[in-house]
């Protein structure tokens, strides 16, 4: 099967500084790919290079088959939508209007259809109490879940993750991984950056390690996760495990 | 949830006013000269109603609405000037109506242009308008348009002068108030931008949908206070043979008769230019309380 999304030795740089260095990988239609790596090693980069909020160097990425440089960014950004760490809702809009501002303004459906599509999303999120709520009246996991909503509004082919959970304690944490659960049970294709370990385990088809910029490891969970001889990743997740479970 | 109420001290304070304005003024009259100069009462009547609309279209957020009232309120105070009106407060309130539309627009021109950072060209011709008109006095400027200006366009040129007077004091409260949006802008985080390209927006529909409604909103405050400034500053409309406030006033002190009221004028002046931008900065805080709901603490 042809993969969705496609890198070929990715470069990239920001200020001077090399973020990413010859990074390829490859992502399957419905599958659900997990980034992980410590903090610094461009994985966020890689993400916003992936919905062209960062220009890069050298390489090549195709989604569907196609050059992304080659589509207009606001077509690209229709098919592959993204959901940040720290949310990034427009705080001077409601809930609903968030959601429906995209497909407003960028699908120019009508106020009406707009605001049909995005209540249906915020349901499928369990928002849809909130929705005359303004982003500063609601809890960090429920701020995500509208973002989550927000994204999928424009129903995208791909969702791009950014550590969705870490600015969350683990019970805002849990509203947020069953709703991203029930996405991945759907089929949609999704990039996950996180350092949920056990997420990982249990929804990833594809997990990447990535570090210093560089692909250090990719492949199935078992691959890189579980039976990995590098050692780096084995401390990595051992930290990882010692930070959530203590030394138990 | 934060909501307007209307301020007990602020009823107070503008009864308390009233109040002294009725004992201290020598006569009615005088008192309904200065504020409606020697025109009717029907006009300010007119104005309350066009404001009544406005408010209206505001609360129903009908943004065709409120352009169309500006749009009358404008027509009205074109078709209506002529010698004579407006004179006294209302020479004062009108000119500082006639400002605000196109203040604002202005300043929201600037701003984006002096933020923006694509068009160069257009980044550098606001900076330097910006940068030249804040650097000098209102009334160097105005002198300089109103009697140098005047004698180098064609006459075919020329416009009344009430109209170059509402163009000044526009682009001087512009610039003013074009930093005040530009403050906004540089306060919004970078979150804001990533997350409406994330979504698709073109930079001119992030600009037009979700910069510009929420800068305006958080600078409503300080906004205002250009406004306040506007307002006071444009007494210097007697320099030009306008019979606002002041020059109405001096012209009652000017009769040997009424030498010994000076004072007792002065304070009727100070008191009536209080009032309104005290009413002015009432309005500010209800608008901002209004549009600001998402400043609400968490339920």
């Amino acid at each position: 099967m042809k993969p969705l999304l496609t890198i070929d030795q990715l470069s990239l740089s920001l200020s001077g500084k090399e973020i990413l260095k010859d990074v390829s990988c490859q992502f399957q239609t419905g599958s659900c790919s997990v980034l992980i790596g410590p903090s610094g090693s461009g994985k966020s980069s890689l993400l916003k290079t992936l919905n062209l909020l960062n220009e890069y160097d050298a390489g090549l990425v195709c989604f569907n088959g196609k050059d992304i440089k080659k589509i207009s960014k606001i077509e690209l950004r229709k098919k592959i939508g993204m959901v940040f760490q720290q949310y990034n809702l427009f705080d001077h809009l409601s809930v609903l209007d968030n959601c429906a501002l995209a497909l407003k303004r960028v699908l120019n459906l009508k106020k009406r259809d707009a605001y049909e599509i995005a209540q249906a999303y915020l349901t499928k999120v369990k928002m849809n109490d909130f929705v005359n709520a303004f982003p500063r009246q609601l809890s960090g996991g429920q701020q995500q879940r509208v973002a989550i909503a927000r994204a999928m509004c424009l129903q995208p082919e791909v969702l791009l993750l950014d550590e969705p959970t870490a600015a969350l304690d683990p019970e805002m944490s849990f509203e947020v991984l069953e709703t991203i659960k029930s996405l991945a049970e759907e089929g949609v294709t999704m990039i996950y950056v996180t350092h949920e370990i056990n997420l990982a385990r249990h929804l990833a088809d594809q997990v990447i390690f990535i570090e210093e910029g560089r692909v250090v490891a990719q492949g199935d969970v078992k691959e890189v996760l579980d039976t990995t001889k590098n050692n780096r990743i084995k401390k990595f997740i051992e930290q990882i495990e010692h930070r959530l479970y203590g030394s138990e | 949830m934060s909501q307007y109420k209307l301020n007990s001290t602020f009823i107070i304070k503008v009864v308390v006013a009233v109040t002294v304005l009725f004992i201290i003024a020598p006569d009615f009259e005088v008192l309904r000269r200065f504020v409606f100069g020697f025109g009717q009462f029907i006009t300010p009547s007119i104005f309350v109603l066009f404001f009544a609309i406005l408010q209206y279209t505001l609360l129903k957020n009908n943004k065709f609405m409120a352009l169309l009232v500006w749009v009358l309120i404008f027509a009205f105070i074109l078709l209506n000037i002529k010698d004579g009106w407006p004179t006294g407060l209302m020479v004062n309130v009108v000119l500082t109506l006639m400002c605000l539309p196109m203040t604002f627009i202005l300043a929201l021109l600037f701003a984006v242009l002096r933020f923006q950072s694509t068009l160069l060209v257009l980044k550098i011709f606001a900076t330097v308008i910006i940068e030249s008109v804040r650097g000098v006095p209102l009334i160097g400027l105005m002198i300089f348009i109103l009697s140098v200006g005047a004698d180098m366009v064609p006459a075919y040129w020329m416009m009344p002068k009430i109209i170059t007077l509402w163009m000044i004091y526009s682009l001087f409260a512009g610039v003013y108030l074009a930093e005040v949006f530009r403050g906004g802008f540089q306060s919004i985080p970078k979150a804001y931008f990533d997350g409406a390209y994330a979504l698709g927006m073109s930079p001119l529909k992030t600009y037009v949908y979700v910069l510009v409604p929420k800068v305006v909103i958080d600078t409503i405050p300080a906004a205002f206070n250009v406004y306040i400034g506007l307002f006071k500053e444009t007494s210097l409309v007697l320099l030009f043979g306008y019979f606002d406030l002041m020059n109405i006033a001096l012209n009652y002190l000017d009769f040997p008769e009424h030498y010994d009221e000076s004072i007792k004028i002065y304070m009727m002046v100070l008191i009536l230019f209080w009032i309104v931008a005290t009413i002015m900065h009432e309005y500010g805080h209800y608008l901002f309380k209004t549009f600001s709901k998402y400043e609400a603490k968490k339920t």
